[in-house]
């Protein structure tokens, strides 16, 4: 679609000009496509002051599609597996052409704030949060002081 | 009803009425009796209506509007429908205007809610009269969120617009908005609803914006795509979807499939004969072969049963038998069961009983007699009943079953014996004026015998179930059928029997007469006696289906209909 290309430009400009909190996303010099992604960890949350790293890629039919995301710094979550493959309805069914490269990433902070163990991806996550969820939160702490600095 | 139809209908009429006068038929003359009075049981209690109205041909679908505003509506006229592809594409589309326009909603609005509806825009019409929009919606169980009012915009083609997809510059005439409220541009309509077919996804087309729930109206497919294959693959599945949500239609069960649907007028939940424009025969509610008077349920007991016990079936239906005077061999080589051997005798191939005059008849079923040892009785009592009640059901369904089968194999016979009719009757046409009409009249006649046949073999499927007294467990068979107790359970039966019998005479002697040489068929003679007797089997015909419809059915049981014969001298006027 020839028209595609100015929206992502647009987006992409808003994305640098204007950043959301917490956000950043700069696309590669090469692969206008493919994005870098810094997500801090939210206050109060036990990712909190963690440094995530993640990639983003618009596929050819965006926003028709939704972007494929994923974390590339290790992190303890019950809706994101070891793979860093992330269990979000707006990147699945619920996807909406309207919805933007911004909504996705402020979503994808919204689920660090509020894991949700009844939907999960990492399954022996979950449990562990089901089960001991204090036990959980300290080990996702941990994690995040480990590997998201 | 369209006007063209009605002509047709008229045109058919009045051919019959002119060939009566010209050939000037006598119904009571001899042989052939057609008397009211005969067909009315005098011992009978129940009764049925003569004036039983006898719906119609299986209707062949317009694409005009108002008659599928009547088709909508009513339900007496016609028990099927057969529609085609493109027909029920728009008849869809009718539908959906036609709730659209009266309820003052969307199209797609009116889709959804006729799609909860299970495509029964009546209920939706009377729910709206009686308790308006937000009565419909409740039943729907659809919140008022769903169904947005349909309202014109007072935009300016020429003016500027942004699409929030793409966040090009366009036109607004470039631009589609959905009831809704939102607008994107063409192009991304394009791009999204042609995806979505291409994944098959084109039953649940949502509008694009975030969390809207709008599905997207056929009308705006048809503005967006153009592409003549993007457009055939929608239209199948809207088609497909259809046919799923509405429990009136089905797909036609020919293999390979002939593409046509056939649409129930009554509730799907009762067996239906169908024929469709493709010639296939199947039962609506089963889709296996045709099997009226007997139920679906029956007919599942029966094919398995007679599977069980094929092999001492197969021993009874052998195709010859000793003639009962002479003994020679006799081959019962044509459909009909009155058997005449060398030595003249005239026979019934069904009973072995002395056939005279036409009017043999032994359809009913007699519970035999057998002579319990008297001397040792108290001893040996026990053991001879449960060995004289083994061989009675063995012999109650052996009666039953060799009737079903001859007349199964008679109709294969006498397919044959059409065919050579036919055959003949061309080379005649040739050397005989009028020699067409007769031709289709002979027909008429064939098929009524071909009729008649299916009936008096599947009524020997019903018979066998509905009036066990063998103490057998049947319910799961008998769906459907009334409850009858005792001295009412005789009656009915006794009723039920007379019927079977009158007809299974009336389609003997029918048999009979298509049996004659051409040269004797064509002969005013024996043409009105063919005519004549028609005129007797379709009357015991009509008789048998309303003691059903009135007495013996819950539901009632419809009438098989003859295949549409447009006489071919009237289409050439
Ligand atoms: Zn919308
Ligand atoms: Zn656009
Ligand atoms: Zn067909
Ligand atoms: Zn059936
Ligand atoms: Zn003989
Ligand atoms: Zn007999």
């Amino acid at each position: 679609m020839s028209s595609l290309p100015r929206r992502i430009f647009k987006e992409t400009q808003k994305l640098i000009t204007e950043p959301p909190p917490g956000i950043s996303a700069t696309p590669h010099e090469d692969n206008l496509r493919h994005f870098k992604v810094i997500i801090t960890g939210p206050a109060t949350s036990p990712y909190e002051n963690g440094i995530f790293n993640l990639e983003l890629f618009l596929p050819d039919n965006y926003p028709m599609v939704p972007p494929k995301v994923r974390f590339l710094t290790k992190i303890y979550h019950p809706n994101i597996d070891r793979l860093g493959r992330i269990c979000l309805d707006i990147l699945k069914d619920k996807w909406s052409p309207a919805l933007q490269i911004r909504t996705v990433l402020l979503s994808i902070q919204a689920l660090l704030s509020s894991p949700n163990p009844d939907d999960p991806l990492a399954n022996d996550v979950a449990e562990h949060w089901k089960k001991d969820e204090n036990g959980a939160i300290a080990k996702a702490r941990e994690w995040t002081q480990t590997h998201a600095k | 009803m369209s006007q063209k139809r009605k002509n047709e209908e008229e045109m058919i009429d009045s051919s019959d009425e002119e060939f009566v006068e010209d050939d000037d038929i006598d119904l009571d003359e001899e042989d052939v009796e057609i008397d009211e009075d005969d067909i009315d049981d005098e011992d009978s209690v129940l009764s049925f209506d003569e004036n039983t109205p006898v719906s119609g041909n299986p209707k062949r679908a317009r694409h005009n509007e108002d008659e599928m505003f009547n088709t909508a509506v009513s339900s007496t006229e016609n028990d099927y429908m057969v529609w085609d592809y493109k027909d029920i594409i728009k008849k869809q589309q009718v539908e959906v205007e036609r709730v659209a326009e009266v309820l003052g909603i969307s199209n797609s609005s009116a889709r959804v809610l006729l799609r909860k509806f299970e495509w029964k825009s009546e209920n939706i019409m009377n729910t709206f009269f009686e308790k308006e929009l937000a009565g419909v919606l409740k039943q729907a169980n659809i919140t008022i969120d769903d169904i947005k009012m349909n309202q014109d915009e007072n935009e300016n083609a020429d003016d500027d617009y942004e699409c929030p997809l793409c966040l090009d510059d366009k036109k607004i005439s470039q631009t589609t908005r959905l009831p809704c409220g939102h607008r994107f541009c063409n192009d991304c309509w394009r791009y999204h609803i042609e995806l979505k077919i291409k994944e098959g996804q084109s039953r649940v087309m949502k509008c694009m914006a975030f969390k809207c729930l709008e599905a997207i109206d056929e009308s705006v497919v048809s503005k967006i795509v153009t592409d003549k294959h993007m457009r055939a693959m929608y239209e199948k599945s809207i088609v497909e979807s259809y046919i799923e949500d509405n429990k009136n239609i089905k797909w036609c069960t020919s293999t390979p499939s002939c593409g046509n649907c056939v649409q129930t007028n009554l509730p799907p939940s009762i067996p239906l004969d169908i024929r469709c424009y493709c010639s296939h025969e199947f039962c609506f509610k089963c889709t296996n072969h045709p099997h009226l008077p007997a139920t679906c349920e029956m007919m599942k007991g029966w094919l398995q049963k007679s599977q069980d016990d094929s092999e001492t079936a197969n021993y009874i239906v052998a195709n010859t038998k000793e003639c009962p005077k002479c003994g020679k061999v006799t081959e019962k080589s044509s459909g009909c069961n009155h058997m005449t051997c060398i030595c003249s005798y005239h026979w019934c191939w069904l009973c072995n009983g002395h056939f005279a005059d036409y009017q043999h008849s032994c359809g009913r079923y007699k519970t035999p007699t057998y002579s319990i040892d008297h001397n040792n009785a108290d001893v040996k009592r026990d053991e001879s009943v449960k060995v004289s009640n083994a061989r009675t059901l063995l012999e109650r369904y052996m009666h039953y079953f060799t009737r079903y089968k001859v007349h199964e194999d008679s109709r294969n016979k006498e397919k044959v014996t059409r065919d050579a009719i036919r055959e003949k009757m061309k080379v005649m046409a040739t050397l005989q004026r009028n020699a067409t009409f007769d031709i289709d009249k002979i027909e008429e006649s064939t098929e009524t015998l071909f009729r008649c046949r299916k009936t008096m073999q599947y009524a020997y499927v019903a018979g066998y179930y509905m009036f066990d007294d063998s103490g057998q467990d049947l319910t799961r068979y008998l769906v459907g059928v009334k409850k009858f107790k005792g001295q009412q359970k005789q009656l009915a039966q006794t009723i039920w029997e007379d019927n079977v019998e009158q007809l299974e005479m009336a389609v003997e002697s029918l048999s009979k007469l298509l049996e004659s040489p051409v040269e004797e068929i064509v002969q005013p003679d024996t043409k009105k006696n063919i005519m004549g007797s028609t005129v007797l089997v379709d009357k015991r015909l009509t008789a048998l289906y309303s003691i059903l419809n009135e007495e013996l059915m819950e539901e009632g049981c419809q009438l098989p209909k003859p295949r549409p014969v447009i006489p071919r001298t009237l289409l050439k006027k």
